[in-house]
Parts: structure tokens; C-alpha cells; sequence
């Protein structure tokens, strides 16, 4: 199957007042529609850095040197703005480790939903409430109509994730870059949230991109997985190819680290 | 309903807004509280005391300084008003946009602030006076135009620490368009910082006209405001006439104390985070809101 987004030798770097930080340094990688690649790697290894130079959304004073991103064919870093902004959420989004802060706590998170349904052109009006308030019953979120005009605060984190994957269907992408997006649940929490992350990619072909530490994650739902130290690639493989036969030592370390 | 609303509240929120709003009925009603004319000159009753005939006496060349002060309020209130609007809604899209597009941008925008603010304020004024000429509508301008750095400065640092929260990036990530983001998302969480600036900013543009009055070159001298009307006693006080000068000079006082109390206050019960931060909540409790409700949805 060919690849809906393709990353060749990315490399994105901080230039801080007295040294160049490396963040990323030559990173290749694809995602395929209907599966889940997986970047594990340990904090501060670049795996964030490699998600939001895919969006363009690199902070101050970080900097794509070098690299293409091709989604579907086309180099994302040629893109106008408003072509980029077009392409986020609307072909490529995102879900946040902490799903209560990444919704914003004074809008009811039906404006907020609907705000990216608007934003996109995907509908306006009342069809855009039908279309936010069907998104929030696909993720199995109770009584959708009450919800809607809900505060961030008053739902709790996996409902809020719940919100944020919604927000994502509702805009029907075709790769969603999950960021850690459980760390901040608990474990029941957790495994619901990869189940709609599963769900999503088998009945949607959504192409998921993994990015974790958590090696138990890793392995429930990734179909490829890439590991990640220091700004590299390390190793890449199956699911099955890492955890059966890693090659390199630091795959086998932290892997050892992990059962 | 209105002394429901007044309940609870902080003693110099109380008596600001009565002083406030006692004032401004005073000046809207200016015609029924005042027999005089603030512009006629009447040469047989110069320097009258304050008391009968001349509640606050009158000026050097006759005029009741009563009816001088309640017309002289429109202008003033009216200049720091309006002029307050066009520097704080300048300065809050300059600070946010500038905040917002970081970088290179920023500094440039930063630096223009800057400069700015490094000039005296009021040579500032003096000069882009001096070229505009007097009237009203000008000194509204001048005054907007040379206030709004301090707005957007506070605008500008409080996006900055906004933009780091994550439902800024994650609205970005959504492909937000970045105008939408400033009105919809940045700007509203900006504003408490935004209405005490603003508050505060309105009595600063009431004493800017007071001093460019002063100067003469605000309001022409025969129409009434209370800085000309300040600058018009100063010869008097020599010969004794304290009324002249004492009573625009309490005008502009209690005026700009009270715009300034409400505006502190303000902070408190515009905060969109208020019902949501307990660390607020706990503030606003000190400050005397009976509960909750009662601030926030303004029954």
C-alpha cells in the first residue's frame, strides 16, 4: 500500500543563543492509511518535534533545515499558510497528552467542535451541529445534546479525549497524530481510548501516528513501529520485527527496561 | 435590582459608582441642574464667592463654575472615553498580533512600541497637537494614538504566555485561521488584563486633556472642560480664588479614583477563569463577592 504521508531525512533544529540543538537530525519515516505507526522513544528524543515540524508549528527558535514531507505527493513545507492551514485538522490532526488543557476552559466544547467543523467549510449552521453531535455518539460519548453545551472542566479527562478525537472525525482526516495520547489517563481510561483509536483506523482507514513511551501501548495497537533516540531513527520494523528480534542495543534496552 | 447588584460589594466599589454615576447624571442633566450659561461672560459678577446665587462662585470673567463643571464633564468624560476605546482596541490587536506572530515580527512591532514610549508623552501630544490644531475630535485622536503602547505590552505578554497553553496550539493544529484565533481565543483571555489597563487608561487620557488644556492647546479656552478650567484658575489662586481651580480639580479626582476602583474590581468579575480557578475564587471571596452567582451572571 503506498503511503499517505512520507517523511525523508527530516531535520529540524533550535538555534539557541550558544549552541545548535540537534532535536531531530535526519528522520525518515511513512504512514499508511488504516494503520497505527508508533515512534517510541525516551523523553526529549524528538519524537513531539518530528509531529509539529509535520504541521509546520515548529516554536521559535526551532527550524526545519532540511527534509521533505510529502503527504499524498505534495511537500508540506511549500505550502502557503493557508494551504497548511487547510491541511491541518482537516487532512493531518492532532490529539494532545493533556485533553483537558487542549480544550479552551471558557467555550462550551460544542463551540469549540464546531468552530473547526466551521473553520473547514466541512458544514455551517445546524448541519454542522448534526455533524459534531454525530461525531460525539461515534466515540461513544453519553448523551451528546447535554455535552455539547458543556465546559471543559466539567467532564472528565477521558471524556475530554474523547471530545478531542471527535473534533478530529468530525474533519474526517486521513493521518491523526496522537501525541502520548494517554499518558495523562488512567488505565481503564487508556484502554478505551485506544479502542476508539482502533476503531477509528479500521472503519475510518485513518493512518495513526503513535508517538509514546509506553512500550505496553506499543504494543496493543501499532501495526509499525520506529524507534527513536537522540534525533534518529534508530530502528524500525513491525510490531512483531521489534519486539521479537531488536536489533539494535538501545531497542533491546528498552525493552528490557519494559518486561 | 440595582442596590441587589450593590450588595456584597467592597465599600469603594459602593461609593465609586455612586460618585460615578452621580456625575454623569449630573452632566447629562446638565441644562435642568443650572440656570447659567457655561460661555456667556458676565462682567458684573466676577469672583463671586461660592454660596447663594453661584453655588461654586464664578470665574474672572463671570461665569458660574457649576455650570461650567457639569458642560466641561461631557468633554472631558467624552475625550477619555472615546479616546480610551481607540487605544485599547489599537493596542490589544497590535499586542496580540505581535505576541501571537513572535519572531522577527515581533520585534519590530516591539521596537515601534518602544520608541514610542521612550518619547515624553506629553511632547508627543504637543507636537501631533500643535500640526492636527485644537477640537475635540483631534484631541480624542492624539490621545488614543499615544496611549495605546501600554496596552499592548500587557496584550503582548499575556499571549505570549497564552499561546503555550495547549487549546491555543491545539486550535492551531486544527487549522484555525490566525485572526480567529486573536478574537476568538487569545483576546477574550486577555481580558481582565485588558479592562484594568483600559480603566486605568481612562483617567490617564482624562488628565492628558486636563494637561494639554492646561497648555491651551487642547480645548479652546471659552469652552469648558475641567482642565481648562483648572488652567484658567491658576492666576486667580494668587488673588485668593481657590474656587476656580479647587472644584475641576475634585472633579477630575474623584472621577479618575473612581474609574480606577471599578476597574480594579473589574479585573475580578470579567476573569473568564474565575468560576474555574479556585485560586480566584478564593480571591474573589476576599474581596467580598457574596457567592459566586451573584458576580458572575449579573442578575
Amino acid at each position: 500500500m503506498e503511503a499517505v504521508l512520507s517523511v525523508k531525512n527530516l531535520a529540524a533544529y533550535f538555534y539557541t543563543r550558544d549552541r545548535i540543538v540537534k532535536a531531530v537530525d535526519g528522520v525518515s519515516l511513512e504512514i499508511r492509511s488504516g494503520t497505527v505507526t508508533a515512534i517510541v522513544g525516551e523523553s526529549g528524543c524528538g519524537k513531539t518535534v518530528t509531529a509539529m515540524s509535520i504541521l509546520g508549528l515548529l516554536a521559535f527558535p526551532g527550524r526545519i533545515v532540511a527534509g521533505e514531507i510529502l503527504l499524498n505527493g505534495r511537500d508540506l513545507r511549500r505550502l502557503t499558510l493557508k494551504q497548511l492551514q487547510e491541511v491541518r485538522g482537516g487532512e493531518i490532526a492532532m490529539i494532545f497528552q493533556d485533553p483537558v488543557n487542549a480544550l479552551n476552559p471558557v467555550l462550551t466544547v460544542g463551540t469549540q467542535m464546531i468552530e473547526a467543523v466551521v473553520c473547514h467549510r466541512r458544514a455551517a449552521g445546524a448541519e454542522a451541529r448534526a455533524l459534531v453531535l454525530e461525531c460525539m455518539g461515534k466515540l461513544g460519548l453519553p448523551a451528546p445534546d447535554k455535552m455539547f453545551g458543556m465546559y471543559p472542566f466539567q467532564l472528565s479527562g477521558g471524556m475530554c479525549q474523547r471530545i478531542m478525537i471527535a473534533t478530529a472525525l468530525s474533519l474526517s482526516p486521513s493521518i491523526l497524530i496522537a501525541d502520548e495520547p494517554t499518558t495523562a489517563l488512567d488505565v481503564t481510561v487508556q484502554a478505551q481510548i485506544l479502542d476508539e483509536l482502533c476503531r477509528l483506523k479500521r472503519e475510518f482507514g485513518t493512518g495513526i501516528l503513535l508517538i509514546t513511551h509506553d512500550l505496553g501501548v506499543v504494543a496493543e495497537i501499532a501495526d509499525v513501529v520506529y524507534i527513536m533516540q537522540g534525533g534518529l531513527i534508530v530502528e524500525s520494523g513491525t510490531v512483531y520485527e521489534i519486539f521479537d528480534r531488536p536489533v539494535h542495543p538501545y531497542t533491546k534496552r528498552l525493552l528490557q527496561s519494559f518486561f | 435590582m440595582i442596590l441587589d447588584q450593590m450588595r456584597g460589594r467592597p465599600l469603594a466599589v459602593k461609593i465609586s459608582l455612586i460618585a460615578l454615576g452621580l456625575i454623569i447624571a449630573m452632566i447629562l442633566l446638565a441644562p435642568l441642574l443650572t440656570p447659567y450659561d457655561p460661555i456667556t461672560v458676565d462682567l458684573a459678577h466676577v469672583f463671586q464667592t461660592p454660596g447663594t446665587g453661584h453655588l461654586m462662585g464664578t470665574d474672572s470673567v463671570g461665569r458660574d463654575i457649576f455650570c461650567r463643571l457639569l458642560y466641561g464633564g461631557r468633554v472631558s468624560l467624552l475625550v477619555g472615553v472615546l479616546s480610551m476605546i481607540i487605544s485599547t482596541v489599537f493596542g490589544s490587536f497590535y499586542g496580540a498580533l505581535s505576541g501571537y506572530l513572535g519572531g522577527s515580527l515581533d520585534a519590530l512591532l516591539m521596537r515601534v512600541a518602544d520608541a514610542m514610549l521612550a518619547l515624553p508623552n506629553m511632547l508627543l501630544m504637543l507636537v501631533i497637537q500643535a500640526i492636527a490644531g485644537p477640537g475635540v475630535f483631534n484631541l480624542i485622536v492624539v490621545i488614543g494614538l499615544t496611549s495605546w503602547m501600554q496596552t499592548a505590552r500587557m496584550v503582548r505578554a499575556e499571549v505570549l504566555s497564552l499561546k503555550e497553553r495547549d487549546f491555543i496550539k491545539a486550535s492551531m493544529l486544527l487549522g484555525t485561521p490566525w485572526r480567529r484565533i486573536i478574537t476568538r481565543h487569545l483576546l477574550p483571555h486577555s481580558l481582565p488584563t485588558i479592562a484594568v489597563v483600559t480603566t486605568v487608561g481612562v483617567g490617564h487620557s482624562i488628565m492628558s486633556e486636563a494637561s494639554l488644556s492646561f497648555l491651551g492647546l487642547g480645548i479652546p479656552p471659552f469652552k469648558p472642560s475641567w482642565g481648562n478650567m483648572l488652567m484658567g484658575g491658576q492666576n486667580s489662586i494668587m488673588m485668593g480664588a481657590w474656587w476656580i481651580s479647587l472644584f475641576p480639580g475634585l472633579a477630575i479626582v474623584m472621577t479618575v479614583l473612581s474609574i480606577i476602583y471599578l476597574g480594579d474590581y473589574l479585573q475580578l468579575v470579567l476573569n473568564p477563569r474565575r468560576i474555574v480557578d479556585p485560586a480566584t475564587e478564593q480571591r474573589s471571596v476576599m474581596y467580598g463577592i457574596g457567592s459566586i452567582e451573584t458576580a458572575g451572571t449579573g442578575k
